[in-house]
């Protein structure tokens, strides 16, 4: 009996102390925060640079211009949360990241340390003939939150349809081999190197050599070629695809055609 | 004052709550991936430790003692701890929302953790200690689970880049490495 009533009593003590804090420190949460946070892809990616999508969603709450930083945002739950914050925000073309890179350089030595590219790239900057190469160590791989990028027989494989242009595999590439293009681009450069001609035709089979040939045969000018490399401006690309027909290196590739 | 200092070092490395008593090793393995996040366990488990040690020992001495119902301990220390855990959680949402964010998951996690239960028990059943000696003690005792953790999680950042057969990876390596620790925590034996 006596010990029924201790327990009994000191469980009801606890309980109303409980309630008594609950009501005295009672944090106000936004009922709009909850499906704000429901509606964002949850990857905490941290590409918007919020700690997580929770976080995000507390500070859209107070500005809704910070949902335009989020890149991967369906549009359907984008139009949801605007009407939800009852605003309407500018719309953010999608992007994707290409591997600017053939695979075709050789190994100059063979490396046997840590196998990161981000411990590789330490050793006379990588263990590939060309120095802009990518080394396929996959530190992409692990750090993309939508498994989008695998990697076989040492090429590095990025899948369109998963990837939603967070951008975190961009930052991470010791190489800054990798690219954010527009989802929408027709033709892509693979190639980071800026080595010069001569240099390039003796590590790699495919590399820019920045012969000219493309921008030459652009009909609307939208190739220049910087650092011995083709750079496209997609802003004026008409996805033609005559550039891809002359490249005597067969390095600019058709994504998709006009 | 040395009887203090004697508990204080027994708790600590003696008899180190995680390593040598083998309490509390579900956190110990499971919050021990990254030294910052062992670091805010550490000190949330020796801030709930140290209180509950406190409260707890009021209430054995001046409830359960003269009811003579010590054979009630286990559930009401567990009442005691829970519902502690979560009038601090209330609060410190409320007052310090910052160190609410930072101490995220582990402050509930720690309700069940059986460390804080095991020291509790220790402190009134096993020693029968004094209100200070018990507060010392508990303390002592999550000075000790930090240490542990901390030790491990270091442990465990080396291990991320290290070459592991693959069988050992992860869960087995760890136990491996607790095993050993725990030998080397032997060493203090008969210390105190």
């Amino acid at each position: 009996m006596i010990e029924a009533l201790i327990l009994g009593g000191l469980g009801f003590s606890f309980g109303v102390v409980l309630v008594y804090l609950a009501r005295k420190f009672e944090v106000k949460v936004d009922e709009r925060l909850e499906k704000i946070v429901e509606l964002l892809p949850g990857k905490n990616c941290g590409t918007c640079g919020f700690a997580n999508c929770e976080e995000m969603a507390s500070a859209s709450l107070k500005d809704p211009t910070y949902l335009e930083r989020c890149r991967v945002l369906e549009p359907d739950n984008r139009r949801k949360i605007e009407e939800i914050l009852g605003v309407s925000l500018q719309d953010i073309s999608k992007k994707i990241a290409i591997v600017a890179c053939t695979f075709q350089t050789e190994n100059k030595f063979k490396y046997v340390g840590v196998q990161t590219c981000a411990a590789a790239v330490l050793v006379s900057s990588g263990f590939k003939k060309c120095k802009y190469a990518c080394l396929g160590l996959g530190d992409c791989v692990r750090v993309c939150p939508f498994d989008a990028i695998s990697i076989s027989e040492g090429e590095v494989k990025i899948d369109k349809n998963k990837c939603v242009g967070c951008g975190l595999c961009v930052q991470t590439c010791p190489k800054n081999v990798i690219n954010l293009v527009n989802a929408g681009a027709y033709v892509f450069v693979s190639c980071s190197s800026r080595d010069d001609a001569k240099t390039v035709v003796g590590v790699c089979k495919n590399g820019c050599i920045g012969c000219g040939l493309c921008a030459k045969a652009c009909p609307v000018g939208a190739i220049k070629i910087e650092n011995n490399l083709a750079i496209i401006d997609y802003s004026i690309c008409t996805g033609c695809g005559k550039c891809a027909e002359v490249c005597p290196r067969k390095v600019i590739f058709k994504l998709r055609t006009s | 004052m040395e009887n203090l200092l004697a508990i204080a070092v027994g708790m600590i490395l003696v008899n180190n709550i995680v390593l040598t008593r083998f309490l509390g090793l579900c956190s110990f393995f499971g919050v021990s991936r990254r030294i910052r996040d062992a670091l805010g366990m550490g000190i949330a488990v020796t801030f709930v430790m140290t209180c509950s040690a406190a409260i707890t020992w009021f209430v054995y001495e001046y409830l359960l003692v003269p009811a003579g119902i010590q054979y009630m301990r286990i559930v009401v220390f567990i009442l005691v701890i829970a519902s502690f855990v979560q009038m601090v959680e209330v609060i410190v949402r409320k007052k310090a929302p910052s160190l609410y964010r930072a101490m995220g998951i582990y402050l509930p996690l720690i309700t069940t953790n059986c460390a804080i239960l095991g020291v509790v028990l220790i402190n009134t059943e096993v020693e029968r200690y004094s209100f200070v000696a018990s507060t010392v003690s508990g303390f002592s005792a999550g000075i000790g689970y930090a240490l542990a953790i901390l030790l491990m999680a270091g442990i465990k950042e080396r291990l991320e880049i290290a070459e592991i057969p693959e069988s050992f990876r992860e869960s087995p390596i760890g136990f491996i490495i607790a095993a050993l620790l725990a030998m080397v925590f032997m060493g203090f034996g008969g210390m105190v």
